[in-house]
């Protein structure tokens, strides 16, 4: 490494010294040029401090992926550690030593409420993930890193907001919606402390009861939605929207001292100091509700469609539009689809902007491939498709099973969102499922590792071989499982079914949006999955990129 | 003493703290366990900080004498700066901190400008744990053009914070 050396290669240099990459010849020249030359010095200083800089930056801005973003502790464990200490430890031991309906010690006048940083994880490992944030409205960020964002996942801990507002899913299947100023510690994926300020709740489909305790106060939901409010002198309002609520008040062992039942549309007033109940008319504060999550738009880019098409699928249902119920499958081998609903349900599926709408409902619907489709299962064959769910709950997106006329429903394929099953797997992800011969039980199942978040897109790719399954999320493979017989084939025909398990019940419906839903006779390699996410998710903001639901969708007869 | 008062401001200066350390020690890992050390003995020693005075050059000097700590634990490892070197290093930045402040709203306003695959290309590249090649195929290339391609990118981010900043002089 003698002799002069332009800029380029000092660039190189120092990058090979921030890989670990010099050996220690180069190391000790380097040495002795820093030593020697002081522009040398300022070029290293100026050059580490850039990629330090950089590297901060891109590693808080939201992953392009539609992945919900990793869990971003908006404190270092040392100041966590640091304020824990300044508080006494009171945080841990309320958060982490207390039954899920807990007395809480009301914490002093402690440090985090000074601090701009909304969410604070605690400070323990292991903890899993209890929440997702599905809304953001009006909310002070600190700076420009450490921002909690749709799809940010939670793990037990505080929120505080000083302005505006966070929804968050709970994984136990409650959606609350916090109103600054207001500080939540979230203590399990089904339970969570209001310390101050205002909170709505909705349970969406909970296996267990959500409670939502305030300063001496415990309240459980029976199914139902209702809203909390705790002032200064931790006296708290409770209104139930709908369904009804069990409202305990707290003795300092923790456990309900008295109770009272709330029912619909009631306001209690609950004043831990008097131990009394007092029945309002009505609310005296304005109180939160829950609402939809914040939607993205899918961007449906023209060079999109042309990868699609230049893929060759034999069914490719876009949803430009639905006509007497029927979508068209432009792939040009006529696998329309057509809507199986009673009359009074039919409004729970729709196409709207493009994309088909799935609602709850009180009977069966779903949209199914008018004509089976035959030899589904006979060779290789790959399913892609975009889906963003409402809300966590177990639900299909996406079926494969044998015509209605088969005695007992039977699944070669689930594509779903796996969310409190019966199997083991991380909470809101995506399950493939292939099952051959087609049953009701059996198979193999691969999941995904990321939340599936409410409101967010997801690219999904399902690929079968004879001898091999995957599963693609966002353009990344995410699990292989392969094996003799893995992908065993058969000659059957199948109808391919969206939006709940079956077509005459209305098990795992799924509530949300799909788009774009491709299958080709073929496995699709990854290069090729990839450009396809690639295409929607990074489109270059031209004209031939526009939201699906602004009025111009691209035309997939003019890819 | 006030603990408020230090979470908010090691809050504000953390991130400046790793770009101090990383100088010193340039390998994240390592630089942020020195960042953890020096919170805490800024922590233990809050009560002499003068609340009169910038808290950083304040807090970098704990951040320097835990890199000496540090040197002094590792000193036969590889890749680990002699103390002469840390300390012509450490006068070096101390004397930039404007410019070094001026580059970092620099490369912002750069990265609001590029492309955003290109942006995307880069935070997968220090962010994730995908190898080059992992990447170069989910993407298409070669691991050697996706290098020439993150080099590329690179060289023209670094000139974008070069006129930036020159821009920043001629305005004030």
């Amino acid at each position: 490494m003698g002799g002069e050396i332009d800029s380029r290669e000092y660039g190189q240099l120092f990058r090979q010294l921030l890989d670990g990459d010099l050996t220690d010849a180069e190391f000790a020249v380097l040495e002795q040029r820093l030593k020697e030359d002081p522009s040398l010095r300022s070029r290293y200083v100026q050059f580490v401090d850039l990629e330090t800089c950089l590297q901060d930056e891109l590693s808080h801005r939201a992953e392009t992926s539609l992945i919900s973003p990793k869990l971003k502790p908006v404190w270092p464990w040392y100041l966590a550690a640091v304020v824990a200490t300044a508080a006494g430890l009171l945080l841990a031991v309320n958060l982490f030593h207390s039954p899920e309906q807990v007395a809480i010690v009301p914490l002093p006048p402690s440090p985090v409420q000074q601090v701009p940083a909304l969410y604070m994880a605690a400070p323990l490992q292991g903890l899993p993930v209890v929440a997702v944030v599905t809304a953001l409205d009006g909310v002070t960020q600190p700076e420009l890193r450490d921002r909690l964002e749709v799809g940010t996942r939670l793990k037990s801990g505080i929120l505080k907001l000083t302005d505006g507002e966070v929804q968050l899913d709970f994984l136990g299947g409650a959606r609350l919606l916090l109103s600054a100023p207001a500080e939540l510690h979230m203590v399990s994926n089904s339970s969570a402390t209001l310390v101050s300020g205002a909170a709505g709740v909705r349970v969406l489909h909970a296996q267990k009861n959500f409670v939502l305790n305030a300063p001496d106060v415990a309240v459980v939901d029976l199914g139902t939605e209702f809203a909390v409010r705790v002032d200064a002198s931790r006296q708290t309002q409770v209104h139930v929207y709908a369904g009804e609520v069990e409202i305990s008040m707290l003795g300092d062992d923790g456990n309900t001292l008295i109770s009272q039942r709330l029912a619909e549309r009631g306001t209690m007033l609950v004043d831990p100091q008097s131990r009394l109940f007092t029945p309002l008319a009505a609310p005296t504060t304005s109180l939160p509700r829950v609402r939809a999550p914040d939607a993205a738009d899918l961007v449906v880019t023209r060079e999109y469609v042309q990868h699609i098409q230049q893929s060759k699928p034999y069914l490719y249902w876009r949803f430009d539009s639905m006509e007497g119920g029927v979508v068209r499958d432009e792939s040009g081998n006529s696998f329309d689809a057509h809507v199986v609903a009673a009359p009074e349900d039919a409004g729970a599926i729709r196409v709207t902007n493009g994309v088909l709408a799935l609602a709850a409902s009180a009977g069966p619907r779903s949209l199914v491939s008018v004509n089976p489709v035959p030899n589904f299962n006979s060779d290789d064959f790959s399913i892609e498709l975009w889906v963003m769910p409402a809300e966590l709950s177990q639900a299909v997106v996406l079926g494969v099973l044998l015509p209605s006329e088969s005695p007992v429903l039977m699944h070669l394929n689930l594509i779903e969102l796996a969310h409190n099953t019966a199997l083991v797997h991380q909470p809101g992800v995506i399950r493939f499922l292939h099952r051959q011969p087609a049953r009701r039980l059996g198979g193999y199942n691969l999941f995904s590792q990321d939340v599936c978040t409410p409101g967010i897109w997801t690219h999904v790719v399902a690929t079968k071989a004879i001898d091999e399954l995957k599963l693609y999320v966002n353009g990344q493979l995410i699990r292989t499982v392969s094996g003799p017989g893995t992908g065993a084939r058969d000659d059957l025909s199948y109808s391919i079914m969206l939006g709940q398990l079956a077509p005459a019940n209305r098990d795992r419906q799924f509530n949300g949006l799909i788009d774009e839903v491709a299958i080709y006779r073929r496995v699709m390699p990854i290069e090729e999955i990839a450009r396809h996410y690639w295409s929607i998710v990074r489109p270059s903001m031209s004209t031939a990129s526009r939201p699906r639901n602004s009025s111009s969708i691209v035309a997939s007869s003019s890819p | 003493m006030d603990g408020g008062l230090f979470a908010s401001l090691i809050v504000k200066n953390d991130r400046r703290l790793i770009r101090y350390i990383m100088t010193l020690i340039p390998r994240r890992d390592e630089a942020e366990e020195i960042l953890q050390r020096t919170a805490t003995a800024l922590w233990e020693n809050f009560g002499e900080y003068d609340t009169a005075r910038d808290f950083y050059p304040w807090a970098s000097r704990f951040a320097y004498f835990e890199v000496l700590k540090y040197r002094r634990d590792h000193a036969r490892e590889r890749l680990v700066f002699r103390e002469d070197i840390l300390q012509i290093v450490a006068e070096t930045r101390d004397s930039m901190e404007d410019l070094l402040e001026h580059r970092r709203e620099a490369l912002l306003l750069c990265l609001g400008q590029f492309v955003a695959a290109d942006v995307e290309l880069l935070r997968r590249r220090y962010c994730s744990r995908e190898s080059i090649a992992v990447l170069a195929q989910e993407i298409g290339a070669t691991a050697k053009s996706l290098y020439r391609r993150l080099d590329r990118i690179r060289e023209r981010l670094a000139d974008c914070v070069s006129r930036r900043v020159a821009a920043m002089s001629i305005e004030e």
